[in-house]
């Protein structure tokens, strides 16, 4: 049971260069999940590859159209920054039901991202709001949709030396609301057993924009397009509430493990998916 | 086995230690300088008895590697009386019932502390969100919750007298 | 009632500043010089033969110091005292995922964990039961040679003549009930520290009964009970877990192969997987009742897990066959519970032992009865209610019931009449449900040779007392209830009283926590050492005050003169002259109690319990009808303490114990796969309620029926506190939505599966 050899480069050019000089090497975040991980037995990196003392990844930065969010930053930190709060409720709202107070001081949003469990808290929120990952390595920067950056459970799109640098999420435009909603059997301290996120755009009392993302159904964070279609472009009564829940519901593919069944999670899927349009509806979200 | 000299910071008090770099915070303190006050509960990140606080915000000491800590400020439940002068959540912690087996009472009154630090009048739902991360099964957690609602009126008190 | 100094006042544990400052040591915070990390290597199947073992690679790693298997121990079958069908380390078979294989002393953790990677062990799989009825099937793979149809223990009790009486019943009713497997969840894993000097060892326990640990592990470890001395330091709770187990007995065969002491600590996982979990159980319960809820008859039939192994398994499920018939008056009664063996964890003692589970199908099945019935729940439990002065079906004397009092109190409280009946409408629905339970203090066939508790006083030159005792405080405040009673006895201040910790080196033949039984058994027994140190005190003043002893008392740590009020001496006075007349001896005095029970004769007729303590515990919960999720939102509990002792901590014992009922009601179920491997040994995945999942008040209400033979006037109240909870949630559910569900635990799914079948 080797540990593996821990490494905390000063600069991003260091940690590719470690990267690639170690195929099995891990990059480390927040460690919440990873050291445990290794603890089990169920990952066996030969090298951690700290990016604490990587300048500049931890930083929330507003320019324009967008905000742009460092892969290290702490959930706490983003939990409490007004900017997202003001602007990305549905964000604020996955970061404040992640773990406990102590795990969102540790978990960063790369992490969360990176790990990338079918569960993940953030990333329907994020799939919603059209985010980008800005991937960083030895030959530059590439940009990638949210929803193309899961690959599978645990799996995301990073070639050797690559790291999750950025995320960038595009301010919504005016008159759009978002939610977000997770259910869990404990009311904290819990993996979500589903999570909806849906962001309405409404003009003239029709959705002009609606985008509904659903976690824990899948092998990956998925949207349910089948949903989206049924609201865009109507106004948004109680029957096509009920209508794009059920597709939702019908879209998603769950399976049955230990926290719940296929069944369950589906009906589940209807109701938030239906709680969140709702809610909307009501002048809420 | 890779060691590194690390210097961590704990309770106001240098420590100069050679530490394996896989090593977490959590065994540092306990089994390196006998700083027993820090529970291992799970060392999984699920039941918060090992909670410390770094620059102040509380962490799970078993889920972070020594190596990481340092340049941080590191609190345990052995910083927080002055003296015989206990802090008022242990004091609270002491009159209201709230420590059974007290094996948990660390964690809670760490985690109760950052949150009084930056919310000194919270109300019982932010209280009752704040230690969530922190188990007991000993109390049902009525009486924990009291006592941090108790501390924080005393420290307000304190302060406004 | 008479007006105490001591007794019913909120003391302050003090041990609790200890605890807040991280001062309190607890086992696994010891470290010795030379100390060693331990590791047990565990099975990872849950049936296979052993075809050989090679700790060599291990042996030679450097930093390991010893390596030991069943080789290396006496080899001789032993047990708690039930079933011998323990040995240390696996001797040929492994029986559950987590069985004891072998053990390495280390330097240090990673080095022991290392070395347990290079123990070879080769198995042969074999077929492995995980279900407890399948295991009764003849074709069912057998766990233990001895035991024919892995049946363990069966038990079976018979009164009054229950064909008559359920042919006289206007309403008949029948269910199954199915109990889970839960974990007690103490904070502090099982571990211990073990040293091995000069041929003795010295055992630094986890536990819930030192003297118990002595007597056990010299039979398993074949040396003198003398040799083996048990200290007992704060313990991080046990809830009925930490009794007798493989991780002491590891650590001392370690530190008597390596000469050095050893330290082992579960890891939580591993205390999932190999502690002693809850007792599961089917029961089938039929009740025939007349017309006005009387219950006339009761038949039961439960299948119960012992695991793979024997902790306490038969007198657990004794207790959830027989313990009930006193919680009303029933005297038509048959009763048949089979312990059956499976290759899953040892089963053992949680807090209730078993009669929590029996609560739970009993109280679940009366509440459907009365609501068939068209009656108040409430109003069955009181016509049924046991009294002062009963004796029930068994032999039981009851000498105070406040059980109707408890009843009257909790549905008075939580204005239970109108809240039952109110109209059920809306997405969530709210709803009231009621259960009863009973208990003991004490269990006299737990350990054959006695009941009772003894306790030394001694009181040196400065007049203050040290007491000594042999029971376990794990967390609850034994310690604090027991100073308390010693100063109320004595008429000294509580501060003048210290409660030694527990050591088989001084202190007397403890049984321990278990039974509810610390406060009636320990009290009385610190009561008849306080007695006699007090007669030797007042004995010792009369001489130096040349007034008879009988005309003098002790009030606040002075002796006075009952006629001359203004005369008085200390007791420091007193005890130093003593002490200084008698060439130094302190002040002793040794006090016993032997409880009036009696042993249960082979028809189980006895009285196990010098008192009996009874609760009526309601809870209120929401149900969501789209999710499926329960929230408890208010809870009332009511019981029959006797006596409050101490009025700072008693609520918190009640509040714990809901807690932990409410957890098991909804969320708590240990999950097995096909293969015998639990699922969810874990924090994140075995939901324990955090503060969030609980009602924000908990309700204590306490009943003083001042038992005589109560220590003050007290019962007990460690497990009453949950015995009755969960049936008190699955009773609100059914009231919320109209529909039952016999297995535990409640959850989102079952409620929904379960109101789609009423809907259809």
């Amino acid at each position: 049971m080797p540990f593996p050899v821990y490494l905390a480069p000063s600069s991003l050019d260091l940690v590719f260069e470690t990267l690639l000089a170690n195929p099995e090497a891990k990059v480390l975040a927040g460690g919440t999940d990873l050291l445990l991980a290794i603890r089990k037995n169920k990952s066996r990196p030969t090298h951690l590859i700290d990016l604490a003392q990587v300048p500049g990844l931890d930083e929330i930065l507003e320019e324009g159209h967008q905000i742009r969010i460092g892969s290290m930053v702490k959930i706490s930190h983003l939990a409490n920054n007004p900017t997202i709060r003001r602007n990305f409720p549905s964000l604020a709202t996955a970061t404040k039901s992640l773990g406990s107070w102590q795990i969102r001081n540790a978990a960063t949003i790369g992490g969360n991202l990176c790990n990338a469990a079918p569960s993940a808290e953030l990333a329907p929120a994020l799939l919603t709001l059209q985010a980008t990952a800005i991937i960083t390595g030895p030959t530059g920067d590439r940009e990638l949709a949210i929803g193309a950056f899961f690959k599978g459970p645990g799996q995301c799109d990073l070639a050797p030396g690559e790291i999750l640098r950025e995320i960038l999420i595009p301010f919504p435009p005016a008159g759009c609301k978002t939610a977000y909603y997770k259910h869990s059997l404990r009311q904290t301290m819990d993996l979500a057993l589903v999570n909806v996120a849906v962001l309405l755009v409404e003009k003239d009392g029709v959705i002009e924009q609606c985008r509904v993302a659903l976690g824990a159904v899948a092998p990956v964070p998925m949207r349910a397009q089948k949903a989206e279609k049924i609201v865009v472009g109507y106004p948004l009564t109680s029957e096509r509430i009920v209508q794009a829940a059920e597709a939702a519901a019908s879209e998603c593919r769950p399976i049955t493990d230990i926290r719940a069944t296929a069944d369950y999670r589906r009906h589940m899927i209807k109701v938030l998916v239906n709680q969140a349009l709702s809610s909307w509806a009501k002048g809420g979200v | 086995m890779k060691k590194e000299p690390i210097c961590l910071i704990i309770n106001g008090d240098s420590y100069d230690l050679f530490v394996p770099t896989h090593r977490t915070l959590l065994d540092v303190l306990r089994e390196d300088l006998g700083l027993m006050g820090t529970k291992k509960g799970c060392g999984e990140g699920e039941c918060g008895a090992c909670t410390v606080l770094l620059d102040g915000q509380p962490v799970n000491s078993c889920l972070v590697l020594a190596i990481q800590a340092v340049g941080k400020k590191i609190t345990t439940i052995e910083g927080l009386a002055s003296g015989n002068q206990l802090h008022p959540l242990q004091e609270a912690f002491v009159q209201h019932g709230a420590i059974q087996c007290g094996f948990c009472s660390p964690g809670f009154i760490l985690t109760a502390k950052a949150l009084l630090d930056s919310n000194p009048a919270p109300t019982e739902q932010e209280v009752r969100e704040a230690v969530a991360g922190n188990l007991c099964r000993c109390t049902g957690y009525q009486n924990i919750i009291e006592a941090i609602l108790a501390a924080a009126k005393e420290m307000g008190d304190a302060k406004n007298a | 009632m008479p007006e105490y100094k001591v007794i019913g006042k909120p003391i302050i544990p003090p041990e609790a500043y200890l605890k807040a400052t991280g001062q309190a040591q607890f086992t696994c915070d010891i470290k010795l010089p030379g100390m060693l990390w331990g590791k047990v290597l565990r099975s990872p199947l849950a049936h296979a033969k052993i075809h050989f073992i090679d700790t060599s690679k291990a042996a030679k790693m450097p930093g390991v110091k010893a390596v030991v298997t069943f080789k290396d121990t006496p080899g001789l079958p032993f047990g708690t005292g039930i079933i011998d069908d323990w040995t240390i380390f696996a001797r040929d078979k492994v029986r559950f995922v987590g069985d004891e294989v072998a053990a390495v002393a280390a330097v240090d953790e990673d080095t022991a964990t290392e070395a347990l990677s290079l123990i070879r062990v080769e198995y042969e799989e074999l077929p492995a039961v995980i279900d407890i009825e399948q295991a009764l099937r003849p074709e069912a793979p057998l766990v233990h040679q001895h035991a024919p149809g892995n049946l363990a223990n069966r038990f079976f009790v018979e009164r009054g003549n229950i064909e008559q009486a359920f042919t006289k019943a206007d309403f008949i009713v029948e269910d199954t009930f199915t109990t889970t497997q839960v974990y007690q969840a103490y904070l502090e894993t099982m571990n211990a520290v073990a040293h091995a000097q000069n041929g003795k060892i010295t055992l630094w326990a986890s536990t819930q009964v030192p003297s118990k640990l002595r007597l056990t592990y010299a039979k398993a470890l074949n040396i003198p009970m003398q040799d083996i001395r048990v200290i007992k330091p704060f313990v991080g709770g046990g809830f009925g877990a930490k009794f007798e187990n493989m991780v002491d007995l590891a650590a001392m065969v370690l530190s008597e192969k390596s000469s050095r002491p050893v330290k082992i600590v579960n890891t939580r996982e591993e205390d999932f997987i190999a502690g002693n979990p809850r007792v599961p159980m089917k029961i089938w319960v039929k009740l025939g009742l007349k017309k006005d809820g009387t219950i006339l008859a009761k038949e039961v039939r439960i299948i119960a897990g012992n695991g793979a192994r024997t902790v306490y398994g038969p007198p657990i499920m004794a207790t959830a066959c027989y313990r009930i018939d006193s919680l009303y008056r029933i005297h038509n009664i048959r009763t048949e519970g089979l312990l059956v063996y499976t290759n899953t964890v040892p089963t053992g003692c949680f807090r209730g032992f078993g009669n929590a589970q029996m609560t739970f199908a009993l109280e679940s099945l009366l509440d459907r009865a009365a609501y068939e019935m068209g009656l108040d729940p409430a109003e069955v439990r009181l016509i049924n209610a046991v009294q002062s002065g009963d004796v029930s079906a068994h032999g039981w004397y009851i000498s105070r019931s406040g059980l109707t009092d408890c009843i009257r109190k909790a549905t008075e409280a939580s204005d239970w009449e109108a809240k039952r009946l109110s109209p059920k409408e809306g997405k969530i629905k709210k709803g009231i449900g009621l259960a009863c339970c009973n208990h003991v203090s004490g269990n006299r066939p737990f350990f054959r040779p006695f009941d009772g508790s003894a306790a030394i006083i001694r009181i040196g030159e400065d007049g203050k007392a040290f007491l000594i005792h042999g029971e376990s405080d794990i967390g609850q405040g034994q310690n604090t209830v027991f100073a308390q009673i010693a100063a109320e006895s004595l008429g000294i201040p509580f501060q003048d009283i210290t409660v030694a910790e527990v050591d088989t080196q001084i202190s007397p033949f403890g049984l321990g926590s278990f039974a509810t039984r610390g406060t009636v058994m320990g009290g009385n027994g610190i009561i008849a050492a306080c007695q006699q140190a007090k007669q030797m005190i007042l004995n010792h003043a009369a001489a130096m005050l040349a007034k008879p002893a009988d005309n003098l008392d002790i009030v606040e740590g002075k002796i006075i003169v009952k006629d001359t009020p203004d005369q008085h001496i200390t007791v420091a006075e007193v005890t130093r002259n003593y002490m200084f007349s008698h060439g130094g001896a302190p002040m002793i005095a040794v006090g016993n109690y032997v409880p009036d029970t009696v042993l249960p004769d082979d028809k189980r007729y006895g009285n196990i319990s010098p008192v009996y303590p009874f609760g009526c515990q309601i809870a209120e919960v929401e149900v969501n009808t789209e999710t499926g999720q329960v929230q408890v939102t208010g809870f009332w509990a009511a019981h029959d303490v006797g006596r409050v002792i101490n009025s700072l901590t008693l609520p918190g014992q009640v509040h714990g114990g809901v807690a932990t009922g409410i957890g098991w009601a909804l969320s708590e179920n240990m999950i097995y796969d096909s293969n015998g491997h639990i699922q969810n040994p874990g924090f994140l995945d075995y939901r324990i309620p955090g503060s969030l999942d609980l009602p924000n008040q908990f309700h204590a209400i306490f009943i003083e029926s001042d038992d005589p033979k109560g220590p003050f006037g007290a019962k007990g109240i460690g497990e009453p506190a949950l015995n009755p909870t969960a049936a008190a949630v699955a009773n609100a559910v059914y009231n919320a939505i109209g529909v039952r569900i016999n297995q535990l635990p409640l959850t989102p799914e079952k409620i929904l599966a379960a109101l789609r079948g009423k809907n259809d």
